[in-house]
């Protein structure tokens, strides 16, 4: 049990790192003469990393045989949420200004935006009931069900990344091809399993 | 960089307050030298903007090639302010020095034939080392139609902030077209070739959809893949409307009287 709770802690911390390191360089001048363009990358990008290291956690703590990998999964998974909430924050309040016009004439016409946003909206309940009182609540045959939504919010996140890459983006790539081989992964070991 | 002495203040320049020169100079586009913001700044050093010559080519009276000493004082030099309204959203005001194109092109002699201009950026792998790259059929070309390059609003860059062309802001001339997104003002120009059809722009060559042959810039009609009913005035102006024609509809909206600015974007 100690493993448990010291894995899990040590992500919950580490977690942190990237965002710190970013608030760092944001206050020492280095993203540059336009900083809100590199925060609002870099926590795109942290938080895809985030969402298929969290997927990626299944079948490495099998294949590691070392089951306190998994209290991993739930400060990876939250601190994936909390850079795409941070991402959708840059988004509004810098890059648009905070102009609630300007914002609402792109979420309605824009897919990529609409995509970005329902992936955040798909992972919100998921960090909701991310607690032990939550998953004793919901049973673990609901909370499981449930959970299964980070599957299309993976997926949409993902599109969503592409659409805005102006060109090739070896990112994106590496992660949609990494998560499309653990989807198929699951989807045979499920129907062997019956 | 070297200043340019002289160039008389042009009274119609907007008074909109100055981009910096280190943001207008460290945030900019020219995939001849990477496709990131501050690649040009990084490695705009291995251009060699002296010695240089621009051709002027096609369907003049008088075709003819010009060195770039020889450019620099064959017209007045003006300083105009325009604003500079990228495809991608955001936007500066910059002071630039230098002279109408209509000057150069007069000089040179239309003839019947002269209904377009394409302008050809410098293709040298050694000075540009992106040029490697397969992300664009190098050289960089655009085009204008005639009277777009004649419109005395179109001006041959060769300063700006009162110092010649830093080497990532298109150095030793290049063209600014303010009522257009910043793609159209092409960098480092070493040929204008005037021709009878229409040329194919190199960003409209590799994205058609995206990047028309005019690119105006318009509130109204969207890039596929973003808005551009409003911009970002950098580098700390807040998010504005983006204005028809860039604010210079008054001095352009007839060029394009009857057209469909939908189809012709």
């Amino acid at each position: 049990m100690r493993a448990f709770a010291l894995v899990g802690w040590a992500v919950a911390l580490a977690g942190a790192v990237p965002g710190l390191w970013l608030a760092w360089q944001w206050q020492t001048g280095a993203l540059g003469f336009v900083p809100d363009e590199a925060l609002l990358h870099w926590t795109g990008r942290f938080a895809l990393v985030f969402l298929v290291a969290t997927l990626a956690l299944g079948p490495l703590h099998i294949a590691a045989q070392w089951r306190p990998l998994f209290a991993a999964r739930r400060p990876m998974g939250l601190w994936a949420f909390g850079y795409g909430a941070a991402h959708l924050g840059i988004w509004a309040a810098l890059d648009q200004a905070g102009i609630a016009a300007f914002i609402w004439a792109e979420i309605t016409t824009m897919l990529h935006l609409q995509l970005g946003l329902a992936a955040l909206l798909l992972l919100l309940p998921l960090a909701a009931t991310s607690t032990n009182a939550a998953l004793r609540a919901l049973t673990l045959r609901r909370w499981s069900a449930l959970h299964l939504l980070v599957w299309p919010a993976t997926l949409i996140a993902l599109s969503h990344a592409w659409m805005v890459a102006r060109f090739e983006n070896p990112l994106v790539v590496a992660l949609g091809a990494l998560t499309l081989a653990m989807l198929v992964t699951r989807v045979i070991a499920g129907v062997r399993q019956g | 960089g070297l200043s340019l002495p002289g160039a008389a203040p042009w009274p119609a320049s907007t008074d909109e307050a100055h981009t910096p020169f280190e943001v207008a100079t460290n945030y900019n586009n020219f995939f001849e030298f990477g496709t990131a913001k501050e690649d040009p700044a990084a490695h705009a050093h291995h251009l060699r903007p002296t010695p240089w010559s621009v051709a002027i080519t096609g369907a003049v009276e008088r075709p003819r090639t010009l060195g770039i000493e020889d450019i620099l004082t064959r017209h007045p030099l003006e300083e105009r302010v325009y604003r500079l309204r990228c495809v991608e959203g955001w936007s500066m005001v910059i002071p630039w020095v230098g002279f109408p194109l209509h000057l150069m092109l007069a000089e040179a002699g239309l003839t019947s034939r002269a209904r377009y201009v394409e302008f050809h950026t410098l293709h040298d792998p050694e000075q540009m080392p992106n040029q490697t790259s397969g992300i664009l059929d190098w050289p960089y070309r655009e085009g204008l139609r005639i009277d777009e390059a004649m419109h005395p609003l179109t001006l041959m860059a060769v300063g700006m902030y009162g110092e010649v062309l830093p080497n990532q802001s298109g150095a030793p001339i290049r063209l600014v077209v303010p009522w257009k997104y910043g793609f159209k003002s092409i960098k480092s120009v070493v040929r204008i070739d005037v021709r009878e059809t229409r040329p194919v722009s190199s960003w409209e060559e590799r994205q058609p959809r995206e990047y028309g042959f005019f690119a105006n810039v318009n509130p109204t009609v969207r890039h596929p893949r973003w808005h551009q009913a409003t911009e970002r005035r950098l580098p700390d102006g807040g998010r504005i409307r983006t204005e028809m024609f860039n604010g210079y509809a008054e001095e352009v909206a007839h060029l394009y009287a009857g057209m469909d600015l939908t189809e012709n974007f």
